[in-house]
């Protein structure tokens, strides 16, 4: 009888750790905001197998994660600090993506044809990816191109390229791994120089109890899942 | 003491005409949410009966500083508006247009802007090259005569991608379209040799009677890939299209918004017509028929939007 009454209580113990465990990731959302050419739905196919259960969401546009991030404040973020500050995300940087050993990189500007000279062309079209909704990346733009230059911004990587094809834009201003990824696609003949300043990586954002779990997941991601999103490795 | 006082920031609105629909719908909310914070949207349903004087006193109430065309049949009621205001010695709205057909060539001389709705070749090659483990080098197109700026145009595109553009005109009176079809195929995929084919939307060449006595016979067993710009065509029973290409209507819509901010910058005034190529699209591969024509490369698959088996 005693032995029956152990076995419950071991059970019910059991059954409580699963629904706990279970409960912790089911909990957790996960929302994902980063600039590469992997497709939104595969990116959330992948991470949700290395966190099961855990509510994935990735966006590929700024203006769509900046308004459901406020909206749902999920307990893990994942986007470019420029995105965190943006769209005021509040919570600590648990983790910061790292490229040719450093977590910010080179910012490039990239042509076709000819390298572009911004001296001989202060008023140029200038293409940008949208990670902060436009007034800030006007800024941001005008910080490093001065201020006549002109703006235009994509919602995708992917449209960036097709911007100097129809020379809606005189050159793009691009990280190092974003001028990869361009590369890869393109036999276009792109040319690329320094502009001096650099851009910091993708990072993923504590924000909220019971993160700390799906942070430690990441922690385990593979070569390949790292460069879904982007990055090489966390710092 | 303190006192509370409210500053109320007016912000410049926009009217949008644009007809029911989902795609219609994408669009508009792009538009709204990337203008949030700065101009108001409203929307203005039309239908395809109405005229431009139904629609004045609706519009003048609104008091927009812009209108954004979103097909067609919005551009024939701008057109009677411009038309109108002209004669009044009225300044018209200044408008920004997209999902309408043939925009470079139906806006030649009015200050207007917008973005095509039509996909140019170099994006679908560009995309299809992603996905594809054969080169893509030499791309065949059939079209009619009257569509030769638009030919030259994606050939000047295609050449900065080191691919070439190679047309067979068919003549606008054409008295045997099927015949001059099939010759025009023939010529691309045996003589010419072209590594892919690009199908333009055009109902002359492209309609249910083609498609089923031309198209699919003469692509059939060629092992090149079709592209296309329609969804329907990519499906697995019509053997013709292995890869589509189609407008993202969300991203045209983000596009849409840019322009509206730079004519915003320009204080409402448009000084020339400026009438952008579509950035964003949706991608759609048939693995099927990618893998029966040997040109799948599965890698690429992580870029596709959507894919058919």
């Amino acid at each position: 009888m005693q032995e029956k009454y152990l076995k419950i209580k071991i059970w019910q113990l059991v059954v409580a750790i699963l629904l706990l465990y279970g409960g912790l990731w089911g909990q957790n959302s996960v929302y994902v905001f980063a600039t590469t050419l992997t497709r939104p739905a595969i990116m959330e196919k992948a991470l949700e197998a290395k966190l099961p259960g855990a509510n994935v969401k990735v966006f590929a546009r700024y203006a769509d994660f900046q308004a459901l991030v406020k909206k749902d404040n999920p307990q893990v973020v994942v986007c470019p600090l420029m995105a965190k500050e943006s769209a005021q995300i509040g919570g600590k940087i648990a983790l910061s993506g790292v490229t040719k050993g450093a977590t910010e990189q080179n910012l490039l500007w990239v042509s076709i044809d000819e390298e572009f000279d911004l001296g001989a062309n202060p008023k140029a079209n200038i293409g940008l990816m949208d990670v902060g909704g436009r007034a800030n990346m006007r800024t941001h733009l005008r910080k490093i191109a001065g201020q006549e230059a002109r703006i235009r911004l994509a919602s995708k990587l992917e449209d960036l390229l097709p911007m100097l094809t129809f020379k809606s834009a005189d050159a793009i201003l691009v990280t190092e791994s974003d001028f990869d990824a361009i590369k890869s696609r393109s036999q276009a003949a792109l040319k690329s120089k320094s502009s001096g300043h650099k851009m910091n990586n993708i990072i993923v954002i504590n924000n909220g109890s019971g993160a700390d779990k799906v942070i430690a997941a990441f922690k385990t991601f593979t070569k390949s899942e790292m460069s879904m999103l982007g990055v090489e490795q966390w710092k | 003491m303190l006192f509370m006082t409210t500053v109320s920031f007016s912000q410049d609105k926009v009217v949008a005409l644009h007809t029911a629909g989902a795609e219609f719908n994408e669009a508009f909310e792009a538009i709204k949410q990337d203008l949030e914070g700065e101009l108001i949207l409203v929307s203005k349903e039309i239908n395809p009966k109405q005229k431009w004087s139904n629609l004045r006193e609706d519009i003048l109430k609104e008091e927009p500083v812009a209108l954004v065309i979103m097909d067609n049949h919005a551009l024939n009621l701008y057109k009677e508006h411009v038309s109108n205001a002209l004669k009044n010695n009225v300044k018209p709205y200044p408008a920004v247009a997209l999902m309408a057909l043939q925009l470079p060539n139906i806006t030649q001389g009015m200050d207007i802007m917008g973005v095509s709705y039509e996909i140019p070749a170099v994006t679908s090659v560009v995309n299809l090259r992603a996905v594809s483990k054969k080169p893509i080098k030499k791309v065949g197109v059939l079209y009619r005569n009257s569509w030769e700026s638009f030919f030259k145009q994606n050939q000047g595109f295609c050449k900065t991608e080191q691919v070439d553009l190679i047309g067979v005109s068919i003549d606008d009176k054409s008295r045997n379209i099927s015949r001059d079809i099939n010759n025009g195929l023939r010529e691309l995929i045996n003589r010419k040799k072209v590594d892919a084919l690009w199908v333009v939307n055009d109902n002359a060449l492209l309609n249910n009677n083609t498609i089923a006595k031309n198209w699919i016979p003469a692509t059939k067993r060629a092992k090149i890939p079709v592209i296309v710009g329609v969804e329907t065509l990519v499906q697995t029973k019509f053997e013709l299209g292995s890869f589509a290409v189609l407008p993202d209507h969300s991203g045209l819509g983000s596009q849409v918004a840019n322009l509206l901010f730079e004519l915003m910058d320009n204080d409402w005034s448009i000084d020339e017509t400026q009438i952008d190529q579509p950035l964003s699209v949706v991608k759609i591969i048939n693995t099927t028929l990618a893998k029966k024509k040997s040109f799948l490369n599965e890698s690429g698959l992580s870029n596709m939007d959507k894919e058919i088996r």
